[in-house]
């Protein structure tokens, strides 16, 4: 266990920064075929590989093209698969920045693990040529070129709700969110997901994300439900729907001159009058295979915008006591006396 | 009295937390996703220690606010903030409902 002082650590994670900086604006050098035979040289040595190194090396747009055509290539009996995702980039990367860290801060003797580092040096050049996705055979190896775009949220996972996680240059790309790895078309496509989709799909991570992308609307539309409760909700509500609202919003974004603010609200007040909301209890007519029950929905009716809508909760036979605990309450309690 | 303005719930309560802290912002609740903020006028808004405003206390006339809420009048008094919640089935959990 190496131990750092505070300036060490502080230094050590500098230089992180700036490796996972450089990883993410793509900054690293296209390969070509010279860079590419001497990064495979390296790592024949450093893997101490007995059998030469494959005449042929094939630089591929993306890892998808590496296997396209090492699927056409041949049998599959003798390959190497090496440094399998993008992730690569995050994980051996800070490794290796870590390592290069202690060695600078003469925190690793040098004298004894002489040949461990001979063989780091030689491995951060390979990184730093742009070694990724390979598959290597005995008589040819694929390799890809680094991504050309990489998405990551604040905890430095591979993550876009909007597009690819990672881009490659010849348009082949990979989806993740929140880390997990989707079909594209969770991203580019959702409205073409169907009830099959959601089904079908038997990890419990990627239905949670599902349910959650679709959101419940989507998700109840999408599904067989049936009604099992219907009840009304009465409370004094606005009588029409349909005011400019975002604009009363925008006029009181700050709290400056509260007289106006005021007045600014009460001009676009809408009448109250009682009113009965309809709230509606559905469950879907399967179980869930993950679950192992169906699934329970609550529709209701924003007063407000007029918008029907759905929200997830938990197995209910009364559509308020349903109503009521999204709002953390028992039925009781719930009294609403003015709803917007 | 419970005032519902969308998916935040006013419930009065007797007095405002001691252990709360008073914010400056007028914004009980922002959605994310929209940028469209449940905003409390004329209304002193009390956090708890991880900036969640739970609490509000309304000296005269109040009113509540959003981009697709009519704005309520909120009478005099203290009132405890409550946050609609949805179910995700997959992580038999609850979480607030996010616009």
């Amino acid at each position: 266990m190496v131990e750092y002082s505070e300036k060490e650590r502080a230094y050590a994670a500098e230089m992180q920064q700036k490796y996972i900086d450089k990883v993410l604006e793509c900054g690293y050098p296209r390969l070509t075929q010279e860079s590419a035979k001497e990064i495979f040289t390296l790592l024949f040595e450093i893997a101490e590989e007995s059998r030469p190194l494959p005449k042929e090396i094939v630089i591929c747009g993306s890892p998808h093209e590496c296997q396209r055509l090492a699927n056409q290539h041949h049998n599959n009996d003798s390959w190497v698969h090496y440094s399998p995702l993008p992730y690569s980039y995050f994980t051996d990367g800070r490794y290796v920045t870590e390592y290069e860290a202690a060695i600078e801060m003469g925190k690793i003797d040098k004298d004894d693990n002489a040949e461990v580092i001979k063989n780091f040096w030689k491995y951060k050049k390979c990184l730093d040529n742009s070694l990724f996705y390979t598959l290597v055979f005995d008589d040819i190896i694929f390799t890809s070129q680094p991504p050309v775009e990489i998405h990551v949220n604040d905890n430095f996972t591979l993550d876009n709700r909007d597009g690819p996680s990672v881009l490659f240059e010849n348009g082949d790309a990979t989806y993740h969110i929140e880390g997990i790895a989707v079909p594209e078309k969770y991203v580019m496509d959702r409205d073409s997901i169907t009830r099959e989709d959601v089904v079908k799909e038997e990890n419990a991570e990627l239905r949670r994300l599902l349910f959650e992308l679709l959101g419940p609307d989507r998700f109840a539309e999408i599904m067989d439900l049936e009604l099992i409760d219907m009840q009304y909700l009465e409370s004094i509500a606005p009588e029409s729907t349909g005011h400019d609202l975002e604009n009363l919003a925008n006029k009181v974004k700050t709290k400056k001159n509260i007289p106006s603010v005021i007045s600014t609200i009460k001009d676009s007040y809408s009448s109250f009058i009682e009113k009965k909301q309809e709230v509606s209890l559905l469950k879907t007519r399967d179980e869930d295979s993950l679950v192992g029950e169906p699934l329970y929905f609550l529709r209701v009716i924003c007063h407000s915008t007029g918008r029907l809508y759905h929200l997830g909760v938990p197995k209910f036979n009364d559509a308020l006591e349903a109503l009521a605990w999204t709002f953390g309450m028992k039925k009781e309690e719930f009294t609403p006396h003015i709803e917007t | 009295m419970q005032i519902r303005h969308g998916d935040v719930f006013l419930r009065k309560i007797e007095s405002i937390d001691k252990g709360l802290k008073k914010v400056e912002s007028n914004v009980i609740e922002a959605g994310e996703a929209t940028g469209h903020h449940h905003r409390g006028i004329n209304m002193e808004l009390y956090a708890d220690d991880k900036g969640v405003i739970r609490e509000v206390e309304v000296p005269q006339e109040g009113y509540l606010v959003h981009e697709d809420h009519y704005p309520i009048q909120v009478e005099k008094g203290a009132y405890e903030i409550v946050r609609q919640v949805e179910y995700n089935p997959y992580e038999e959990t609850a979480r607030r409902v996010m616009d």
